[in-house]
């Protein structure tokens, strides 16, 4: 209710994430290693990011920073106009659950499930309850993303494609205001990206904020924005 | 909590090392309830001896009777006759007629107590058989409330039931009592020169043994448990000590490894929004899962291994003592185990 609230008050100008001199440090061998080191980022609805660095670069780090995966070592995270630093652990859970879609690098399915359970995950974690209308309408889902007749498959029956759109499919389950990517598209052929990326492109149309990294240059045809980062300082945007 | 969610992860129970986990913690957990079985029975050997006459019986190899009595803690002292009962059959019940040396000890449930002469005080149950040799003899039993007022024979003797006591209170059986009199007018001609005597309460056994010593007169105990009860009493509690350490350095490392083989799906968890609260609970409840599966297993097999045991025990030990299942013993360890699992778990998911 509150975010719904700020969204609306706070955020004129569609800024959902806001990032002012965030770094993040990482203890390795009793020294500080700055994995990523930002002065000030913004990201808006309905556009389409991508991030772009080499490997190590921090994209990982900035992306799981955003999705409230990870803290921030120091700076500002405001995300819906709040302070994430006011939050507490069940308020970023609740965040995560409703209104970030998380698709990660290499899917991050789990095997002992059936891929339609796996995109229902969300959906029951979210503690709803009408179970069968929503089941339903991911037999819908399915269908719109081309494999039908795999939703009782189990992922290690399901081709790397099929993987990826399961994984994004479970990041939409929940109807989020924010998606994040990490390399949806990193093992996939020239179709199936095409695929995901045009999916993406589709939700930031319809207002969401769709944040990718990604090593593909096709992510550009789709990207409003290009970030590129290098040594966890962005170089361009 | 949700019940998918949760069905989602018990659905992960069927693996390898739960399954050794289970294996080896149902062995460790049936030696500790063998042990508790044990010590259950130890228990309630030693507040059978503490409730019955024959726990306060003692033989003395001495006729100086005003010795015996001279100690404030012997409240009966005569030849050694009145330890033994005259047994007959009455209506198909065995029945045994027993002096009555300590008038304190029967609890009068109907009628009244010994008056007259020729009065007998009945249990309130009777058994079919003299001794009750297990449970299921004691739910067979005849309620003597119905005889009030009528007579027992053999015969030779009758005898006035004036009353009836409360044996269960005091693990009897078929034990009739009547004055000491009128025993003494029964046809008992086999005893020897010793003489016995009763003392006011169990917990002053010692006493009185001391007493006996230091007067040289030699004794022993009507009811002796002998060296096999010093082993039950003291060996059962060392060994569960032992297994409740080994079980809890066991359960802690099955925690640690099983919250990292999961780590897969706690962070698919929290990547979707999953509180902290409700993994660990999830997770208790997954961890506590497998402790109950090996407690009853281990349940099953100790009750097999007791009912095996227990008709030996029977006749080790006191006749009329009921070896029973320490449930409340388990229930707390049941809940202390599972209390001990899930602050573990707890720790290692915030980790
Ligand atoms: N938990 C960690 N501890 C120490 N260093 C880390 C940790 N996670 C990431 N790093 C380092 O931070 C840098 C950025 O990582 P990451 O964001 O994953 O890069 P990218 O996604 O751009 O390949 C890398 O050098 C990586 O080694
Ligand atoms: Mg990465």
């Amino acid at each position: 209710m509150n975010i719904d609230n700020n969204r609306d008050g706070v955020c004129m100008n569609n800024k959902i994430i806001e990032l002012e001199n965030v770094k993040k440090i990482y203890k390795v061998d009793n020294n500080d290693f700055i994995a990523l080191n930002i002065n000030n980022i913004s990201f808006e609805k309905g556009k389409f990011y991508a991030i772009i660095g080499h490997s190590g670069s921090g994209k990982s780090t900035l992306l799981q920073i955003i999705g409230l995966i990870k803290d921030k070592t120091n700076g500002t995270y405001k995300l819906f106009g709040k302070n994430v630093d006011e939050m507490n652990n069940n308020e970023k859970a609740n965040i995560r659950n409703k209104n970030i879609g998380f698709m990660f690098q290499d899917f991050y399915l789990d095997e002992d499930i059936k891929a339609i359970e796996n995109v229902m995950l969300p959906y029951y974690i979210s503690q709803k309850k009408d179970y069968k209308e929503k089941q339903k309408s991911i037999y819908q889902m399915f269908n719109e993303f081309n494999i039908t007749g795999k939703e009782l498959n189990y992922p290690k029956c399901l081709s790397t494609g099929e993987k990826a759109r399961v994984s994004l499919m479970r990041a939409l389950i929940n109807n989020p205001d924010i998606i994040l990517a990490d390399e949806p598209t990193g093992n996939l052929d020239k179709d199936n990206e095409k695929m995901i990326f045009e999916k993406l492109k589709k939700y930031a149309s319809e207002g969401k904020c769709v944040i990718v990294v990604s090593h593909s240059s096709e992510v550009s045809e789709y990207a409003d924005v290009i970030i590129r980062i290098e040594k966890g300082i962005i170089t361009y945007e | 909590m949700n019940n998918n969610v949760l069905k989602y992860i018990l659905n992960k129970i069927k693996n390898r090392n739960n399954i050794t986990f289970i294996i080896i913690n149902t062995i460790l957990i049936t030696i500790v309830f063998v042990c508790l079985i044990i010590v259950r029975f130890t228990l309630d050997y030693n507040s059978a001896l503490s409730k019955n006459l024959l726990g306060r019986t003692l033989v003395v190899y001495t006729d100086n009777l005003d010795l015996l009595r001279s100690n404030e803690h012997v409240i009966f002292a005569g030849v050694d006759k009145y330890r033994f009962s005259y047994g007959f059959n009455f209506n198909n019940n065995y029945i045994s007629l027993m002096p009555l040396t300590d008038n304190n000890y029967i609890n009068i449930v109907d009628g009244h107590g010994l008056i007259n002469p020729g009065d007998v005080v009945c249990p309130k149950r009777l058994y079919p058989y003299e001794y009750p040799l297990d449970e299921s003899n004691f739910k067979e039993f005849v309620n003597t409330k119905d005889w009030l007022n009528k007579s027992i024979s053999n015969g030779t003797y009758t005898f006035n039931i004036v009353g009836t006591y409360n044996n269960i209170l005091m693990d009897e059986a078929n034990i009739c009592y009547i004055s000491i009199s009128d025993f003494d007018k029964l046809d008992i001609t086999s005893y020897n020169n010793n003489s016995m005597i009763i003392i006011d309460n169990h917990k002053n056994i010692n006493s009185v043994k001391s007493f006996l010593t230091s007067n040289n007169i030699g004794y022993t105990e009507e009811f002796n448990a002998g060296d096999e009860y010093l082993y039950l009493v003291t060996i059962p509690p060392f060994i569960i000590s032992i297994i409740v350490i080994i079980i809890l350095a066991i359960s802690f490392n099955f925690s640690k490894k099983s919250i990292n083989n999961n780590n897969k799906t706690i962070g698919i968890l929290r990547a979707y929004g999953e509180s902290n609260n409700n993994i660990t609970k999830y997770y208790i409840c997954y961890h506590s899962l497998l402790l109950l599966i090996s407690i009853i297993i281990s349940l099953i097999i100790s009750i097999i291994i007791y009912e095996l045991v227990k008709p030996y025990l029977y006749e080790f030990y006191y006749y009329n003592l009921f070896i029973r299942i320490p449930i409340l013993g388990i229930i707390i360890f049941t809940l202390l185990y599972i209390l001990y699992i899930s602050l573990i778990t707890k720790h290692f998911i915030n980790k």
